[in-house]
């Protein structure tokens, strides 16, 4: 299966559910995958599958609360649409602390399902994008050679080369010499891109 | 809506639940508790099994424990002997089925603190809740100990009477004393259990008519002399003389006789003895005449024939030519002269005694018989009858001395209490006047005192010293302890251990003296004395015996009085309880309905001095309109007198015309030996106000519970319902959008459409279920699916327990019959046992957490379904109060749902109760009849 293309996973169990959903989401072509167990779900779900999961709340055995908390602690951050039959706020605020992205009480009109979804899937993107360029950053960070990483530092934080010299008691020259190693090997042209790349990645060298 | 198994709970919550339901002010309550915590009285409160739950301080104290914590929860079976608490266990569990207050007879239960036996007299009346259950019961203990040691010692007078006592019933003796025993012969259980023919038995076949026509003109009421003798057979064969002393009386509510005996043999013998004597003394005479002269109209001796032994007078020759006046003191000459006219002049024989003055006490007695023999003579036969004379003088003496003391035991035994004094003084002259004897004392013991309390002495003569010190007559004391008479004709006769005695004697100047005890009822009450001053005497055996009966009579007479007054004491005591109670008590007369007492606490109730309250006619007392108007309160007086002690909520009047609302505790008593009529009054407006409150407390709660239940269901149910709805909504959109595209798959909009259909039918059916449940407010007692029921509990709570992390197991019996009933209603209470046994292990240290719902056919043609937990259980003395409405041992818990669950569950004529062991766990059972069993049961 194409990992790229997104899957609409759905829990719940009620099969009937389960299939008119399949109908509903598969008629914009997605893909959609059912279960109507919580555990079976976790058994086969690859957490590197972009896509995203519509859930029902009460289910026998392990309930929708219960699978997103337990997906929480597996570090799982497939975005969530908690449909439910009854809701009641201490029950939606719950599972929106959780990090479900929403929260639907059925029975829905199918727009508000399906613009949740995409919302949902166009999230999921977002994040893994995100995820990969922060992974990008650092492992292009880990080019950077202990002396680098210390000059990269006192540039970060604004420093002059005439003070980064004076401070690590090397010669300016050196100085601008390991700026251009650091800028080439961060891939970006300047200083003020450099701290852009580090700060939105939260990337710090340690 | 959790309403159970609280473990902190303390007995003291149901009085704060009560403060929240009162409006009276805090200070009330306080002044409530320091009020009752100061009655002699005990109260407490025991719960459904007779266990206690709250008492006040006089509890404690009988009970000889510290603080109420060592008293709740625990049973009569942990302070009395099995047998009593297993009797008093029997009798409150009577109580609360039927609700019936109980007075239990008084009582004898050793005091666990002094060890001392005490009389107690308790009264329980039902507890019950807003719904009129009874959840336990309310107790007051009097400790009567005091009246009843009065009483005993009364009874103890009776007992050793010296009168036969007997009451007598249809034909039977119901009542018998231990005198009438001794004078009988019978034993008192003899006299009791004997057929009638025994009784008529008794009676000497020669006196039993006359016994018995008097007895039925008794009976009839006709007037009779009541006072007779005659002669009774006892039960060794002795015919026995008996005075009897009649009464009609009322015992235990119906027409007696009361029969007093004085065994009156004794004088009877003596009365023969006199006639016997008499008789024999003619005899003697006619048989052996002594002397006789001649002599001559004028009075002058003309012959003389000696006696056949010379041994009266010196020659009588020597009277020869001498004339009357000469050799006779001159009264008797003349009465001698007169008689002889009298002879010669009838020509009859005429008789006369004389006395001749002597040297020796008892003058010479001398029968003279005159004939008349010549023209002018008669014939003289003088006898000497001095030792005749005298026998005849002692047996007249004894019979009017038994005369004396059968008057004394008669007068002594109708004597009332406050004459007892004044007779003793007067009976103590008349005998000592009658034996010739100088000085009488009574002397009485009171604690380590001996005080001199009656004293008579001849005129003249001093009498005795009133201040004595026992320590003077410890020795004659002693003796007399032991049942001995001390008696001396010269005092110094008495042992040398008595000098002290001796000396007190010496100083009041007795030359002879007799002393005996006065003994009642087992012990002596003190000393009667009497004592010779002028000369000595002698106390004959005889004598000594006789005073002893004095004596006797002396001692009841005296310790009836003191009973009398520990009795007055006792009543005055009484009559402080009676003002102190916290009720208003009136005595009302059976008949006319007059209030004959009141007490303080009417008084202040009722807004009215004792002077007006005495003169309150009924109407002015109530509301005066049925049904709480005098016609109904007779008719409550005739139930009591009926059926026993009645307890009716009335509507009273205060003299300012005030309507306030009363529980009145109506109970025929005996005062005083009157049948009276004793009302105890509580002021229940409170309770009353209270009450109302808490109804509509209850009816808005049961609401609330209703609506609560039925919002629990629909949420459930709102679940299933939406699955469908939304299969349905997503189905059609499906379709929608598929059959927007061209060449779209047909089957599968068909199959859509099928599925719409399917989802649809689910629905309906779904909601079906839910109309059910809302439509319904009257039960529906069709057939029910016990298993099915169950099983759909299950399915729905499993939810609720797997998010509190409970396992739900449920052991159902397949198969079992079927039910009437109503499956909404019992589905109720398992979804509401069930969410009680969540909520009950919903506490972070429970660890092993398991729900088991299990139903099995018991063998008594029931189904028996049981909800058990592993939660924090229930404290035993709780078991029964978390049935109470508004009982709750959870913070949000409304207090109604177990309440209302047993409710549903009498009304299928089932039961529920709950069990635990109050550390791990509970089980709620309940159970079902099975309809149409094989017994075919309506």
């Amino acid at each position: 299966m194409e990992k790229d293309k997104p899957v609409v996973f759905v829990v719940d169990d009620d099969k009937a559910i389960c299939e008119s959903l399949r109908l509903l989401i598969g008629d914009i072509g997605l893909e959609v995958r059912t279960f109507t167990d919580a555990h079976q779900f976790l058994a086969g779900y690859d957490p590197s599958q972009p896509g995203c999961l519509v859930l029902d709340v009460r289910m026998s055995g392990m309930s929708g609360l219960e699978l997103q908390s337990r997906l929480r602690e597996l570090g799982m951050r497939i975005p969530i649409i908690i449909i439910t039959g009854h809701a009641d706020v201490p029950m939606a605020v719950e599972a929106m602390k959780a990090g479900a992205v929403d929260f639907i009480e059925k029975p829905f009109r199918d727009q508000v399902l399906l613009d949740s979804i995409q919302r949902a899937l166009a999230l999921d993107l977002r994040t893994r994008r995100h995820n990969q360029e922060q992974q990008n950053v650092q492992s292009r960070m880990r080019l950077l050679t202990p002396r680098e990483r210390e000059v990269m530092d006192c540039l970060i934080a604004g420093k002059s080369n005439k003070a980064i010299a004076f401070e690590l008691g090397i010669s300016q020259k050196t100085v601008d010499f390991h700026r251009a190693n650091i800028l080439e090997k961060a891939g970006v042209g300047t200083v003020v891109e450099l701290v852009r790349l580090t700060q939105h990645s939260a990337v710090h060298i340690a | 809506m959790g309403d159970m198994h609280g473990q902190q709970d303390h007995a003291q919550d149901r009085s704060s639940d009560g403060a929240s339901l009162d409006q009276g002010p805090v200070e009330d309550q306080v002044l409530l508790r320091t009020l009752i915590d100061n009655l002699p009285d005990a109260i407490y409160i025991k719960d459904g099994r007779s266990r206690f739950v709250l008492c006040n301080r006089e509890v404690l104290r009988r009970k000889a424990v510290d603080s109420l914590e060592e008293i709740v929860g625990r049973t009569d079976f942990d302070f009395y002997p099995p047998d009593l608490a297993q009797s008093v266990y029997a009798q409150e569990q009577d109580l609360m089925r039927t609700g019936r207050p109980i007075t239990t007879k008084e009582r004898c239960v050793i005091d666990t603190t002094t060890g001392e036996p005490t009389w107690n007299l308790t009264m329980k009346v039902p507890l019950r809740n807003a719904a009129g259950e009874i959840t336990g019961l309310v107790g007051i203990g009097r400790d009567i100990t005091e009246r009843k040691r009065a009483e005993e010692a009364y009874r103890a007078i009776v007992d050793h009477s010296l009168q036969g006592l007997i009451i007598i019933q249809n034909m039977r003796i119901v009542f018998a004393n231990q005198a009438m025993a001794k004078i009988s012969g019978y034993s008192i259980e003899e006299m009791l259990t004997s057929p009638a023919e025994v009784l008529r038995d008794f009676v000497h076949p020669q006196d039993r008519e006359m016994v018995w026509r008097n007895h039925n003109a008794r009976l009839k009421g006709e007037s009779l002399i009541d006072q007779y003798e005659f002669r009774v057979i006892r039960k060794d064969g002795a015919v026995r003389w008996l005075q009897i002393y009649t009464s009609p009386i009322e015992y235990q509510s119906q027409p007696a006789i009361q029969a007093a005996f004085v065994d009156t043999t004794e004088r009877r013998r003596a009365e023969q003895a006199l006639r016997r004597s008499e008789a024999r003394n003619l005899a003697l005479l006619n048989a052996n005449p002594d002397l006789m002269f001649r002599l001559s109209r004028g009075g002058v001796f003309l012959d003389c024939k000696p006696p056949r032994d010379d041994a009266v007078s010196a020659s009588p020759s020597q009277f020869v030519g001498k004339h009357l006046d000469e050799v006779f003191p001159p009264a008797i000459a003349r009465t001698l002269v007169q008689h002889i006219r009298r002879a010669l002049e009838t020509g009859q024989v005429q008789t006369l005694e004389y006395s001749l003055p002597g040297e020796e006490s008892e003058d010479p007695s001398f029968e003279c018989r005159l004939v008349a023999c010549a023209e002018q003579e008669v014939l003289a036969i003088v006898r000497d009858v001095s030792q005749a004379k005298q026998a005849e003088r002692e047996l007249l003496r004894r019979l009017r001395f038994e005369e004396l003391i059968t008057r004394l035991s008669t007068e002594f035994a109708n004597l009332p209490s406050a004459e007892i004094d004044g007779q003793i003084e007067r009976w103590l002259a008349r005998i000592g006047e009658f034996l010739g004897i100088d000085r009488g004392t009574i002397v009485q013991f009171t604690g380590n005192d001996a005080m001199v309390t009656h004293t008579w002495a001849a005129p003249g003569l001093k009498g005795a010293d009133p201040e004595l010190a026992q320590e003077n007559f410890e020795w004659a004391i002693e003796r007399m302890r032991e049942g001995n008479v001390i008696a001396y004709s010269r005092i110094e006769e008495a042992p040398p251990e008595a000098w002290k005695e001796k000396e007190y004697c010496r100083r009041q100047g007795m030359k002879s003296v007799v002393a005996l005890p006065l003994e009642a009822a087992g012990s002596m009450l003190g000393i009667m004395a009497f004592s010779a001053v002028r000369t000595q005497r002698d106390w004959s055996d005889e004598l000594v015996q006789r005073l002893r009966l004095v004596g006797q009579v002396f001692a009841n007479a005296l310790l009836r009085r003191r009973a009398e007054q520990a009795l007055l004491a006792s009543e005055q005591n009484y009559r402080e309880i009676f003002d102190a109670a916290n009720d208003a008590i009136f005595i009302h007369d059976p008949t006319t309905g007059a209030i004959l007492d009141v007490n303080r606490t009417m008084l202040e109730l009722f807004g009215c001095t004792y002077e007006q309250a005495l003169r309150l006619p009924v109407m002015e007392a109530c509301a005066n309109e049925p049904p709480h108007s005098p016609p109904e309160a007779l008719v409550w007086i005739r139930r009591a007198m009926a059926e026993g002690p009645q307890l009716f909520e009335w509507r009273a009047r205060r003299t300012n015309g005030e309507l306030f609302w009363v529980e009145v505790s109506l109970k025929i008593a005996r005062i005083g030996g009157e049948r009276r009529v004793l009302a105890v009054v509580r002021d229940i407006s409170e309770r009353k106000r209270a009450e109302a409150q808490a109804q509509q407390h209850l009816a808005e709660l049961t609401r609330a519970w209703n609506t609560n239940m039925l919002g629990e269901l629909a949420a459930g149910l709102a679940h299933e319902l939406n699955q469908p709805l939304c299969a349905i909504a997503n189905y059609s959109n499906g379709c929608l959008r598929l059959t927007r595209k061209e060449g779209y798959c047909l089957k599968t909009v068909q199959d859509s459409i099928r599925q719409i259909a399917v989802q649809a039918q689910r629905a309906a059916d779904i909601l079906k279920r839910i109309r059910g449940l809302i439509a319904r407010r009257e039960p529906q007692h069709g057939e029910l699916d016990l298993g099915r029921i169950l099983a759909d509990a299950v399915q729905m709570l499993r939810d609720e327990a797997t998010k509190h992390n409970i396992v739900i197991r449920s052991r159902l019996q397949r198969g079992l019959p079927k039910i009437k009933g109503d499956s909404v209603e019992i589905e109720q209470v398992v979804l509401n046992l069930a969410r009680n046994a969540i909520e009950a292990m919903n506490d972070e240290w429970i660890v092993q957490r398991h729900l088991t719902i299990s139903s099995r056919l018991s063998d008594r043609r029931e189904v028996e379904v049981a909800v058990i937990d592993t939660g924090r259980g229930i404290p035993p003395a709780l078991s029964e109060r978390i049935f109470d409405s508004f009982f709750s041992t959870t913070p949000h818990g409304l207090g109604i749902g177990l309440s209302l669950s047993r409710r549903i569950i009498e009304a299928h004529r089932g039961r529920l109760w709950a069990e635990s062991d109050g550390r791990s766990g509970a089980t709620f059972r309940f159970t079902l009849p099975i309809e149409g069993g094989t017994h075919g049961e309506g």
